[in-house]
Order: structure tokens, then sequence, then C-alpha cells
């Protein structure tokens, strides 16, 4: 059984969105990976961006300082 | 491996195969059990969008998983009325999905019943569906993305399913009539009519099918489960070519080892081979190619046929939408004759294979270049 870890998940409208996400945090050298969202945040397959909670911060002043759109940002155990 | 599995996507995997092998065995044409694609032909034929008298019925597995998915994500909190995401793109898709199906002659779920079937065309069909995934999620990965979509309307959500249901009711108070009709042809009745609104098949594909209430039932069930654990063929593959991530792609093995399993069990299992499948054809290039189409149109959209079904029953107005572009895309493939067909089999000693109509490969490499243009024409600057 693995072992679950407190994420920060990023959840999104479209999977350019995501992609571009994942591309502004690897620019910033901030740590995370693009993963199918988790079922119990969405009944939509969609991709999602998983991050360190402390990160919370700096993700979210990152996506409104490059306009990039989100739907929700959640603490969750993945 | 680092995926978690989630027991739901098991169970819904081996449900779907044995309802597939159930469904057969009480009057659904052969490896056809459940057919996303051939069932939403079936429809558009009954309902006289195209007059290829051998398909059509009015599929109550469809009309099911639809209801099955909306009365779980009503129970659960997660139905939501949403719509506006790139409407007349999401239908050509669907259009262009369901040419490539019919050229196939399956939806992938279909292609994974076939597989359990011993048809090894299916795993032609099974390279072409990964391949086109696979373009698919090259866009992706390059910021391919149809618009957003917006909370609508409660009736903009129920669309679909409140259609499907009337015509179910109208078909149902008409069942007598036609299966009146149906029964004075097989019988040689001189000058027997179908009086009813809906036409219906009295031989080949169409005229195969489980009971009602039975059928019905089992596309409530499937439709429930794969609301609750997202089933998708499409998503099984972009999530292990993705993220690593095997949880989806195990629902789609599942189906496979209850169909071959159940087949052996009653003994409609013989052994694997391409030549004399039910309903299919060796034509392999075009089985091929036909897959490619709907692995990276069902790609771009973000689900199979399957999920679609299912999304048009959580609200979601724009999968309504490409089911409705899959309808007509239905109807275009047999009025225009694009669709595949059995392969005729022995003939005067040889075996003879199946061989596309050349509308039906114009429409294929017109479908192919069709999504090399809106893959090219949505990557969004973000993500370049």
């Amino acid at each position: 059984m693995l072992k679950k870890k407190l994420k920060l998940i990023v959840t999104f409208h479209t999977s350019s969105e995501a992609m571009a996400t994942e591309k502004a945090c690897k620019d910033e050298g901030i740590i995370g990976q693009l993963i199918s969202a988790p079922r119990e945040l969405t009944a939509d397959c969609g991709i999602s961006y998983a991050a360190e909670v402390g990160d919370k911060d700096r993700i979210e002043e990152l996506l409104n300082s490059k306009k990039i759109e989100y739907d929700r940002m959640v603490e969750i155990e993945v | 491996m680092k995926t978690k599995v989630n027991p739901l996507i098991i169970v819904t995997g081996l449900l779907i195969g044995v309802a597939a092998v159930a469904l057969t065995a009480f009057g659904n044409p052969k490896n056809m059990g459940f057919c996303i694609a051939c069932f939403i032909r079936d429809i558009a034929g009954t309902t006289k969008l195209h007059t290829a008298p051998v398909v059509q019925y009015l599929r109550p597995e469809i009309v099911g998983i639809v209801l099955g998915s909306m009365i779980m994500a009503l129970a659960s909190g997660e139905w939501r009325a949403k719509a506006g995401s790139s409407p007349a793109l999401r239908f050509i898709l669907g259009f262009m999905v369901m040419v490539g199906a019919l050229i196939f002659l399956g939806c992938p779920l279909r292609m994974v019943i076939r597989m359990g079937g011993g048809d090894l065309n299916a795993f032609v069909g099974l390279a072409g569906f990964a391949v086109g995934i696979l373009i698919g999620v090259v866009f992706l990965k390059k910021g391919f993305g149809l618009k957003r979509n917006y909370d609508v309307a409660n009736l903009d959500g129920l669309v679909l399913p409140v259609v499907l249901v009337i015509l179910f009711v109208l078909f149902f108070m008409a069942w007598p009539t036609l299966s009146q009709y149906v029964a004075d042809v097989k019988n040689g009745v001189e000058g027997a009519k179908n009086t009813a609104p809906f036409a219906i098949s009295t031989s080949g594909p169409g005229s195969m099918h489980a009971p009602i209430f039975m059928a019905l039932v089992a596309g409530l069930i499937v439709g429930i489960l794969a609301q609750k654990s997202r089933m998708c063929m499409v998503g099984g593959i972009r999530d292990i070519v993705m993220f690593k991530n095997f949880n989806l792609i195990i629902g789609f093995v599942c189906v496979f080892i209850a169909v071959i399993v159940g087949n052996i069990v009653l003994g409609n299992f013989k052994g694997f081979s391409t030549l004399s499948q039910p309903i299919a054809h060796s034509s392999q290039v075009w089985n091929f190619l036909g897959m490619v189409i709907v692995g990276w149109g069902s790609c771009l959209l973000g689900g199979c046929p399957l999920r679609q079904l299912i999304l048009a029953g959580e609200g979601n107005g724009d999968s309504a939408v490409t089911v409705i572009g899959m309808l007509v895309g239905a109807a275009f493939a047999h009025n225009f004759a694009l669709a595949g067909g059995a392969d005729p089999g022995m003939v005067d000693g040889a075996y003879k294979v199946f061989s596309l109509s050349n509308n039906g490969k114009l429409a294929a490499v017109c479908c192919l270049i069709a999504l090399l243009v809106i893959s090219l024409t949505n990557l969004n600057a973000e993500g370049k």
C-alpha cells in the first residue's frame, strides 16, 4: 500500500492551462508534476498539477502574474 | 508501478465484461454486448437519419448509460450543467470519431470486447487506437486545448438525457407494432408493413438484441459504475503515457479478462484468428487507420465515446453536442457508404476480405487531415 502524502493540487478548466502551469513552475524552480485529476476532487478526468503545500502562495502569485486561469487549489492527501 | 489502483475500476471493468457477455447470450450481436458507436449508429437508423435496413434499433443500453451516470452524479452531488467549450469543434470531432469507429466496426469498448472474443483484427485496431492517442498526447503536451466551459442553466445539461428518455418511451410504446412487423417479415407474411414511426431491422445486427429492460438495466449499471470510477478507454492509455498512472488501464484489462473468461465458459471462444470474425473485417490498413482517428479524436475531446455519454449524463452540454455529432456521423457513414462491413468470407474456395469503399477511404484521409488542422490551430501560446 502506497503511503499518502499531503499535496497542493491545482485543477484547471482546460488541459492547456495545466501544461502552461507546469512550464511556468518549472521555469521558476517550483517542484511539482502533472497528474490525473484526483477522483476525490472532480468527476472530470482532466489534468491537474501537484506541488508541495508550502509553495501555494508562490504558485498562486505566479499564475496570477502569468494570467493562467485555474479552477481550484486544494490541499489533499494523494 | 506508482499507481494507486481504485478497486472500483476493477469492479467496473469486470462488470462491463460480464454484462457484455450476458447481453450477447440474450440476443445482442456476437462480440457486441456493448458498442457505443454501433448502438448510436442503430439509434440513427431507427430514427431514420440513415436508411441502412440492417442497423435500425433503439438501443436501451445507451439510454441506460446516460441515465445511470445522471443518477449517480445527482446522488453524489456531482451533477452540474456546464457547456460552452468549443461546441462546433466538439461536434465535428464526435462526427469524425464515429466515422473512424464505423470504418473499424466498433468503439474502443467493442474493440476490447472483440479482443476478448478472439478477434485478432481488434488487436490491429488497438495498435491504431494507441497510435492515435499518442499523437493526441503530443499535441496536448504542446498546449492543445479546446476552450473552457462555464456553468449554464440546468435545462442545458438535461437536454440529452431528456431527449433519450422521450425517444425510449416512444419506441417502447411503438414496440408491439414493431415486433409484430418483424414477426410478420420473418414468417413470410405477404404485404407486411411497418406502420410505427420508427424503422426496425428485420435482419442483420440491428435485429439482434437482448430483451429491452435487461438491456436498459445493464446500461444503468454500467452508467452508474463508469460515472463513479471514471472508466475511460482513452484515459487509460493517456494516463500511462503522460503520468505513468495505470489506474484506468486496469479497467480496460478487466473488461478483456471478463469477456474472454465469459466466452470460454459459454463455449463461444474458438481461439484467436483474423478470419470470419463476427461483424468485423480483416482489411488491416483500415482497421488501423479507423482506430487512429478514434484515438486521436477522442484524446482531443478528453474521452472515449463511453466517457462522452457519462459526461453528458453528468450535465455536460459539450459532451451532449459530441454525442449528437456522433449520431450525425453515423448517419453520414451509412448514407454515404463510408462504413466498414464484415468480410464476405469464403467465396469460390478462397477467403474474401472486405474492401472499404473509395468514399470510406477518402473520408478516413479527410478525417486525419481535419484532426491535424484542429490540433495545430488550437495550440495555446502558453504551452508552445
